[in-house]
């Protein structure tokens, strides 16, 4: 059942309620894509415009730029319960999106190593709310309270608040701001191991959820 | 959060006991151990139904056996 959440209307400076969808069904990541495509594409198109070469482009753009949820609402084909897709709505426009997995990812982390997580697969605020994205961006907040969304999740599965993930090299900062802390030794395709141990969890929803972030 | 719905669970002594031992590793309650277990069946079956295949791998002994989901 959607619930009320806030995020910050960087416009006016104050907070706004907007709607939290704890079960984001395929329909609804397609519309997602719908209203996001365009705005990446005119990431590229303003990179070329600024006469970036060809050959620079993929260098020079969010290293997500080519994430299409479209796509990825592939992977809930079958309803797996180890998936779980939830999302943040405001006036019909999605602001940010996260699917995570429950059951195949374990800590690395003592004093929890092998236990349970929630394993954030994919995670993204839309692009009309990212500095890499646009010059003036509409709302804040989007990551950091989809984040504490997988905090939440994974108190109310027992796993005591562990959340892990591999984070794009551009978004480590805001994943250490969180208090994630990076797992030596786990580096894959270029991207790091981050977790949230179950004290630093505990400390989040304390109040580091307020942690100032550009997300 | 989905709403949950109660039923009983009948296990051999051992059955609970192999629960217990893995509640106590995980960390995890029984419940929470359960639903684990469940989600981890129907991944499975949903690779396996994409035409996928289970493995497990012996690193030292280069070894690697396909396990078959009955």
């Amino acid at each position: 059942m959607p619930q009320g959440i806030l995020i910050l209307d960087r416009t006016s400076g104050d907070f706004v309620q907007a709607v939290f969808h704890e079960e984001v069904k395929t329909h609804q990541l397609i519309e997602a894509e719908q209203q996001w495509k365009p705005h990446r594409i005119a990431v590229t198109q303003r990179l070329l415009a600024a006469g970036v070469p060809k050959s620079e482009i993929a260098r020079k753009s969010p290293q997500h730029v080519h994430w299409d949820w479209a796509l990825k609402s592939k992977c809930l084909e079958g309803d797996p319960l180890a998936l779980r897709c939830y999302g943040i709505e405001l006036n019909g426009e999605w602001q940010g999106l996260a699917i995570v997995d429950l059951s195949m990812h374990v800590a690395h982390l003592e004093p929890d190593a092998g236990k349970p997580l929630v394993y954030v697969v994919f995670l993204e605020s839309a692009p009309w709310n990212l500095r890499n994205m646009v010059d003036e961006p509409r709302y804040g907040r989007i990551g950091v309270r989809l984040i504490e969304a997988a905090i939440r999740l994974s108190m109310s599965e027992d796993f005591k608040g562990r959340v892990g993930l591999y984070a794009l090299p551009q978004a480590e900062g805001f994943y250490r701001k969180c208090g994630m802390v990076c797992v030596e030794g786990m580096a894959y395709r270029g991207m790091n191991l981050f977790e949230l141990t179950r004290d630093a969890a505990a400390a989040f929803l304390e109040g580091g959820s307020n942690v100032n972030t550009n997300e | 959060m989905a709403a949950k719905k109660t039923m009983t669970l009948n296990l051999t002594n051992q059955e609970m006991a192999v629960l217990g031992q893995l509640a106590e590793k995980k960390d995890l309650s029984k419940t929470a151990i359960i639903r684990q277990a469940l989600r981890l069946y129907q991944m499975v079956e949903i690779r396996l139904d994409r035409g996928e295949k289970l493995y497990f791998e012996d690193e030292v002994e280069k070894m690697k056996s396909e396990l078959l989901v009955l």
